[in-house]
């Protein structure tokens, strides 16, 4: 199976299930331009919403759990995945280190395999580096900054830094911001 | 720790010129490799 074919389907059965998702990590990046490559496909979904039914959806369609989980608090807590044909690795959380699913919280839309896949806004991704905010991180992040420039909507970035306490590392970040001359 | 802007900045420059789904595919490639390269080094650790 197409790697961009599983990333849709997999959406497609959070949609299916009414659970919300947000991708994040490196494919988010992707979407944003990153050019780093990411072998780990990883997703925020709202805890609330999953039951076992998504582990038993996503085992019909090749993603093999690395651990048995007996109940959704063990599958958010920490799911992981490795499909049986491509070995690439699922990460499922209920919440990661500054961005859970939540009232308030944006996210966009990108189009894969001609599926509307939800993905972090590019404002989130950042506060999510600046959260766990290891050397990796930070140079994760500003790739992100570079590569969005003016696109990154200041307002809802500083709204979410000061809400997840991170405001002076996305200060930081914009340092590096690259402003266009044409405007 | 020093940032290598000029490069970073080169990097996303040829990664924009690559549409997504097209830069999904290269992903796939490159995972692809590394699993194969995995493989024959656990060959390799059997003595196969």
């Amino acid at each position: 199976m197409k790697l961009r074919k599983l990333i849709a389907d997999t959406c497609e059965v959070f949609d299916k299930l009414s659970i919300e998702y947000a991708l994040i990590g490196g494919y988010a990046a992707i979407v944003y331009d990153s050019p780093y490559i990411t072998a780990d496909i990883d997703f925020v979904v709202d805890a609330d919403k999953v039951t076992l039914d998504l582990l038993k959806r996503l085992r019909d369609m090749g993603w093999n759990p690395t651990e048995e989980y007996s109940d959704a608090i063990e599958l958010t807590a920490f799911g992981q995945f490795i499909h049986k044909d491509t070995g690439v690795v699922l990460h499922i959380f209920g919440d990661v280190p500054g961005f859970r699913i939540k009232e308030g919280v944006g996210l966009n839309k990108a189009k894969i395999e001609g599926y509307d896949v939800n993905v972090c806004s590019p404002e989130d991704y950042l506060i999510m580096r600046a959260a766990v905010w290891g050397d990796e991180d930070k140079q994760k992040a500003i790739v992100i900054v570079r590569a969005q420039g003016k696109n990154l909507n200041l307002d809802y970035l500083m709204k979410r830094a000061k809400e997840e306490k991170v405001t002076r590392r996305v200060k930081w970040l914009l340092g590096f911001q690259k402003i266009r001359k044409d405007g | 720790m020093k940032y290598n802007i000029e490069k970073i900045d080169r990097k996303i420059e040829e990664r924009k010129r690559i549409p997504l789904e097209k830069f999904i595919d290269v992903v796939e490639e490159m995972i692809r490799f590394k699993n194969e390269v995995k493989k024959i080094d656990s060959r390799h650790m059997r003595g196969i």
